[in-house]
């Protein structure tokens, strides 16, 4: 008898009409559910290589020949390449700093037996769960008086405050998940815990460092209340330069079709390139083991 | 006795180099006791200086008059005037209302809506990493791009919904022009932004569901209701937990979608706290009327995030 054979589904008529009418209702529901959750990305980057009376008519034209006017428009009405660098230079910092204090944190919390991990860690995680807005009177202050304000040091200083907390508590999940043993067979072998910490837990903690490190890097780049109130022309970050359009008379769309597609390729390329331990950190919580 | 001789019970001198003239100050034990600590200097000095000195610092501004408008005022001490001042304001109690209604309102809607979705994409086990992969994307977007991408839809005469609308025959809306239906717009946004993360979370948690308790209940001849409620809903309790509790958090602060759909308006319909906020600090420049709100949005977000840790604790 030929093993590899798909057994015979042998469930009466009716139990198996009726798994097959419900997996075709969820193929339904899943088809519904990408159409919707791609969709209005989907017409925003459509409108933006429309001229901008296309993206005006109505009904909506689907059928156009592309142009990428929109995207001259966005660059030449003021300095976007520049920032588009000030995001990415205060990203780059933020998570730089973040993880560094974050992996040192989490090994902390997740080797040393001491007294006070607990309450330690337990600290670091509620002082995250005040609203930002509580701080935004203070750091405006604050950045007033150290002649702070419209630098890329102010963002980057708030941001890594904001950051830490999380790149400490996911990387701390992802050393934990890490055999006990690695580190004692090291202190063994008599290196210190620097050692330790730099050559054997670093290096498999490479994929746990990627999705910490794109996490905070993507937290960075969608931050609008505090780079609103802190910059003002120079270190300006694309949330704030995004939101600048609607504010005009006559919004042109396409040309916030441009910006904003801009604006989000690159947190699309980096969710999907990290996408399956970004899951693994977000569910980590809810779903034990 | 103690003539520079070691003792049994001394801490050791560490051995230092021939002609070193330097000495170990600090013994071995304690440096090792120390060590944990100096690991966590970095964050904990990050968090105690940038996150826990400015509350400090908006509890002193709360208790002061710091009115931009009243540059002579300023610093001037006035107790609890703020907060007394704050409860005679009707603006206060419109956004308090808008703000419940608002967290509430799309929290329940992100639950029943991810929910009932991966109950059934459950089904769907080979498309699970494509499935998975859609979800984490758009609660990962740029708010504020997205509030630009909702906006244009929402468009009163060219946006794709009041087309759809028109095409079903019915009248087109101006969705951001009444207070009722700029909320609900709003909120729609917002839903859209974040059940994709319910979604995730809970089809993960379904699909760590182990088969036992199924297959027995089946033998015991239970339906396919009971089985959901008195197996399913029980064994996701901890994941339902932190998804509803995750959701509440941040949909609680939500700043950036409202902003830029509405600013607050029509008519302070969408004018939550921390929207509340922001216009009274940077559009009016009343920073110690702002701060006493802010403190006051903290404590509550305080007992919402105390009531979190709890149960993730208890959960453990």
């Amino acid at each position: 008898m030929n093993t590899l054979a798909t057994k015979k589904d042998t469930r009466p008529r009716g139990v198996r009409m009726a798994a097959l009418s419900e997996n075709l209702l969820a193929k339904l529901v899943l088809l519904v559910f990408v159409l919707v959750t791609i969709f209005p990305a989907l017409w925003m980057f459509l409108t933006s290589i429309k001229t901008h009376l296309q993206a005006f008519t109505v009904p909506p034209v689907w059928i156009f020949a592309p142009t990428l006017q929109a995207y001259f428009n966005v660059f030449q009405r003021e300095p976007f390449a520049r920032f588009f660098a000030n995001s990415l230079v205060i990203a780059f910092a933020t998570t730089a700093l973040s993880l560094t204090a974050g992996a040192l944190a989490a090994y902390s919390l997740s080797v040393f037996r001491f007294r006070g991990a607990n309450v330690i860690g337990f600290a670091i995680l509620a002082i995250r769960m005040m609203p930002p807005v509580s701080t935004v009177v203070p750091m405006y202050l604050t950045m007033k008086q150290l002649n702070l304000i419209d630098t890329h040091l102010a963002l980057i200083l708030v941001y890594t405050a904001f950051n830490v907390s999380f790149a400490t508590w996911l990387l701390k999940g992802f050393i934990d998940a890490l055999p006990k043993d690695l580190v004692d067979c090291g202190l063994v072998d008599g290196c210190t815990h620097l050692q330790a910490f730099l050559r054997i837990i670093m290096p498999l903690m490479a994929p746990g460092l990627a999705a910490t490190a794109v996490f905070t890097y993507i937290l960075s780049w969608n931050d609008f209340m505090f780079a609103m109130v802190l910059t003002t022309t120079q270190a300006k970050t694309l949330p704030v330069v995004a939101s600048g359009y609607i504010t005009e008379e006559g919004v042109l769309w396409n040309n916030v079709g441009a910006a904003g597609t801009l604006i989000l390729l690159p947190v699309i390329v980096f969710s999907l390139l990290v996408q399956k331990h970004l899951v693994r950190g977000m569910t980590a919580g809810a779903v034990k083991g | 006795m103690t003539d520079g001789a070691l003792q049994p019970n001394m801490p050791r001198p560490t051995p230092t180099s021939v002609g070193s003239t330097t000495r170990r100050v600090i013994s071995p034990s304690l440096a090792r006791a120390v060590q944990p600590y100096v690991w966590l200097v970095p964050t904990v000095g990050i968090l105690l200086l940038l996150l826990f000195y400015p509350l400090l610092y908006s509890l002193y501004l709360s208790f002061h008059s710091w009115d931009l408008n009243r540059p002579a005022e300023i610093g001037r001490f006035v107790g609890l005037n703020n907060y007394l001042r704050l409860l005679r304001v009707e603006e206060f109690w419109e956004s308090l209302k808008v703000t419940l209604v608002w967290t509430f309102g799309s929290v329940l809607a992100e639950f029943v809506i991810g929910f009932g979705m991966a109950l059934i994409l459950d089904k769907l086990v080979r498309l699970k990493s494509f499935i998975r992969t859609l979800c984490i994307l758009p609660m990962l977007l740029t708010p504020v791009v997205v509030a630009l991408m909702w906006k244009f839809l929402w468009a009163p005469k060219f946006g794709f919904i009041n087309y759809l609308i028109s095409v079903l025959g019915l009248a087109p809306i101006d969705w951001f022009s009444q207070p009722l239906t700029a909320l609900g717009a709003v909120m729609t946004t917002e839903v859209w932004h974040n059940t994709s993360f319910v979604v995730l979370v809970l089809l993960a948690a379904l699909q760590a569901l182990p088969d036992e308790p199924y297959e027995a209940a089946r033998i015991d001849g239970a339906g396919k209701v009971q089985a959901f409620l008195y197996i399913t809903v029980p064994l996701l309790m901890p994941a339902i937990l932190v998804v509803l509790i995750f959701r509440t958090i941040f949909a609680f602060r939500a700043f950036d979608l409202i902003w830029v759909l509405t600013g607050g308006g029509p008519v302070n319909a969408t004018l939550t706290l921390s929207v509340y906020i922001y216009r009274l600090a940077f559009r009016y420049w009343e920073l110690g009327f702002a701060s006493a709100l802010a403190w006051v949005m903290l404590i509550i977000s305080m007992a919402i995030s105390i009531v979190y840790l709890m149960v993730l604790r208890r959960s453990d």
